[in-house]
């Protein structure tokens, strides 16, 4: 199944990212009530045949892993200096 | 708030107070680039650093506008927050100019645009700067950083990194897309950069989600930076052709009917303005050198993002094959040069109109076009099975003299067709084998969730058919209803000789491709067995062999029928 992640709202839209890192607007509505900006969902069918929908559903095991792996990609930076600098 | 679009690059060309401006005077400047929506700021101290904050959803404006003015390196990035309006474009802008150190709002974001912006900042060995209230000098002028609040339950936006740029007296501020949350926070916690400012650039692009009036109060600044917006009624469009008077004839029409125009010489240079902030109507010559119309055409109307921008191609060449090719690469409509100007402008106006009637479905149905990207990457068809499937039953349309609406129809149902594989598991949707019983059956429902997935879209309320009944047969043997004779659509029965074509002549799981001769004969095999309309079976191979399709990757070089 495809991930999705929310990468921002915009008014009644949402801008989701898919895995290719490429961004497009759904409504807002598509998505779960208490979806937030950075959850990752999972596109699923869902339905009896002749009535089936394309749902969204939050993965937030997957949410934290990305999390997880963002800051720790971040914290493995090679750090600048601390206070004023010049360039 | 969404689709906020900069018309300009705006220029501020800023000499230091109270000093003359020469060619030589030692000089700030502040360039915001145009990236659609989105923001990209470069500033260039008087001692020669280049400091860049954000870089737009595309690096391709940005790369182009620092290459454009001779900068080669770039001593600070600073991606304000990270939303992909702003830092889509980093990872390329990140190795073209790899800065010696990088800022980001400290708020890690789960994206995978996130992912490769930190890849490229360790690629290139830049050093990371926290975010914190600093002073970072560049010669005589200095950047201030307004930190951002570091919540980190709160979004990115209102997690912005501030910038306040100092020189002389001169003060400008920088806010990303900091909302009133922000600001409030900002005005308790900063007050000491947040003081009067010349020139402050909206935040959050000028959306009533950004400055406030006590933080606006707090800067008076004498001028405000912002993104025009799209919300006038006139169109946008983009004129692509490699003759000057022929762009300078359109564009000057054109823009006497309140549209506002640009132009391109040649394919890629209409590529080079499409990121980002698109235009509402593209007017493409099909004849140029290098990329030719047609190929742009086809380009735009296969990435999700361009598909539903309505293409007209002019040309002078009113030969059938020209046209059905542009239909096969999806153009919208046709305009014969030299171009009628009155025809022009009735036309424009309506397809904007429609446009303007799609934009709300555009997000959904783009979502749609890449599910079905995704379901083609999946399947285990040779690439472009869905392009070829469009190629072929258009030729037929074409054969059977169809309106342009229904030959639009099958050029778009060749993508969608099998649009509802997205709910099959790789396992069944790939297996080399023969299906068991139940894989069957869950193969069998992929027109119907197909169907399912397209009744969400009245836009695409003519395609429903072709998803829904490409696998019936007209002797009732066919799924998913079991449709016989007459009740199976013409436009579903032309999609399924197509597509039973290109899976007999391409490599599946189960056996490699068969010659194009054992394709056709199977297919007139179903013919005489009654499961195919043999008048359009026939109309399809004869399309082959009247070399309509001149299509490298069809083998009709070895069509001896």
């Amino acid at each position: 199944m495809p991930h999705y992640t929310i990468d921002r709202f915009e008014g009644e839209w949402a801008v989701l990212e898919n895995d290719q890192a490429q961004t497009f607007q759904v409504p807002r509505a598509w998505l779960p009530a208490d979806a937030r900006e950075g959850d990752v969902l999972a596109a699923t069918e869902e339905g009896q045949q002749g009535t089936a929908t394309l749902q969204f559903r939050l993965d937030p095991a997957m949410r934290e892993e990305r999390l997880t792996d963002a800051r720790a990609s971040r914290d493995r930076l090679p750090r600048g200096p601390k206070g004023d600098i010049a360039l | 708030v969404s689709r906020l679009r900069a018309l300009l690059a705006l220029v501020l060309l800023l000499a230091g107070a109270g000093s003359l401006r020469t060619q030589e005077q030692p000089t700030l400047r502040v360039h915001f680039i145009d990236v659609g929506q989105g923001d990209a700021v470069l500033i260039q101290s008087p001692t020669g650093q280049n400091v860049l904050y954000d870089a737009g959803e595309n690096a391709t404006r940005v790369r182009d506008y620092l290459s454009a003015l001779g900068v080669t390196e770039l001593g600070l990035v600073i991606a304000s927050h990270n939303h992909a309006d702003h830092i889509g474009g980093l990872p390329e802008v990140l190795r073209t100019f790899r800065p010696q150190f990088y800022m980001d709002n400290g708020i890690p974001a789960t994206t995978q645009i996130y992912a490769r912006v930190l890849e490229a900042v360790k690629e290139v060995a830049s050093q990371l700067l926290e975010p914190t209230a600093r002073r970072i000098t560049l010669g005589d002028a200095a950047l201030v950083v307004v930190p951002p609040p570091g919540v980190a339950a709160w979004d990115q936006n209102d997690n912005s990194v501030g910038i306040v740029i100092e020189y002389g007296t001169f003060r400008l501020s920088l806010g990303g897309d900091a909302e009133p949350r922000q600001w409030s926070w900002w005005l308790i916690h900063e007050p000491e950069p947040l003081q009067e400012v010349q020139i402050h650039k909206a935040s959050h692009h000028g959306s009533i989600n950004g400055d406030t009036a006590d933080g606006l109060a707090r800067l008076s600044p004498e001028a405000v930076v912002v993104s025009a917006g799209t919300g006038n009624s006139y169109g946008h469009i983009l004129v692509v052709d490699d003759s000057f008077a022929n762009r300078d004839l359109l564009r000057r029409r054109l823009e006497q009917e309140g549209y506002l125009v640009e132009t391109a010489e040649s394919g890629d240079g209409a590529f080079a303005r499409l990121h980002g902030d698109y235009p509402d109507l593209v007017l493409l010559d099909v004849v140029m050198p290098g990329t030719s119309g047609l190929d742009v055409c086809a380009r735009l109307k296969s990435e999700p993002a361009t598909r539903l921008l309505p293409v007209v191609l002019m040309t002078t060449l009113d030969s059938p094959e020209v046209r059905l090719d542009g239909i096969g690469v999806g153009a919208d409509d046709f305009l014969l040069k030299p171009v009628n100007l009155s025809e022009l402008i009735a036309r424009c106006r309506s397809l904007i109109r429609l446009k303007r009637h799609t934009d709300d479905l555009e997000s959904a149905e783009a979502l749609l076009f890449s599910l079905a990207a995704i379901v083609e990457a999946r399947d285990a068809y040779t690439a472009g099975h869905c392009q070829r499937l469009s190629k072929y039953a258009t030729a037929v349309g074409e054969a059977l003299d169809l309106g342009s609406a229904d030959l639009q129809t099958l050029a778009r149902g060749g993508v969608l067709h099998d649009l509802g594989k997205i709910a099959l598991p790789d396992a069944v949707l790939n297996k080399p084998g023969r299906l068991s019983a139940e894989e069957f059956a869950l193969m069998q429902r992929h027109p119907v969730v197909g169907d399912e997935l397209c009744s969400r879209l009245r836009s695409l309320r003519a395609i429903r058919p072709i998803v829904r009944h490409h696998h019936e047969m007209l002797d009732g043997t066919g799924y998913p209803d079991g449709l016989a004779g007459d009740d199976v659509p013409l436009l579903a029965q032309i999609m399924s000789i197509a597509d039973a074509f290109d899976a007999l002549t391409s490599d599946r799981p189960y056996r490699r491709a068969q010659p194009l001769a054992y394709a056709i004969a199977e297919l007139r095999a179903d013919a005489a067995r009654g499961r195919r309309n043999a008048d359009l079976v026939e109309t399809f191979i004869a399309s082959l062999k009247g070399g309509t399709l001149n299509d490298s990757s069809i083998p009709f070089e070895k069509a001896h029928v």
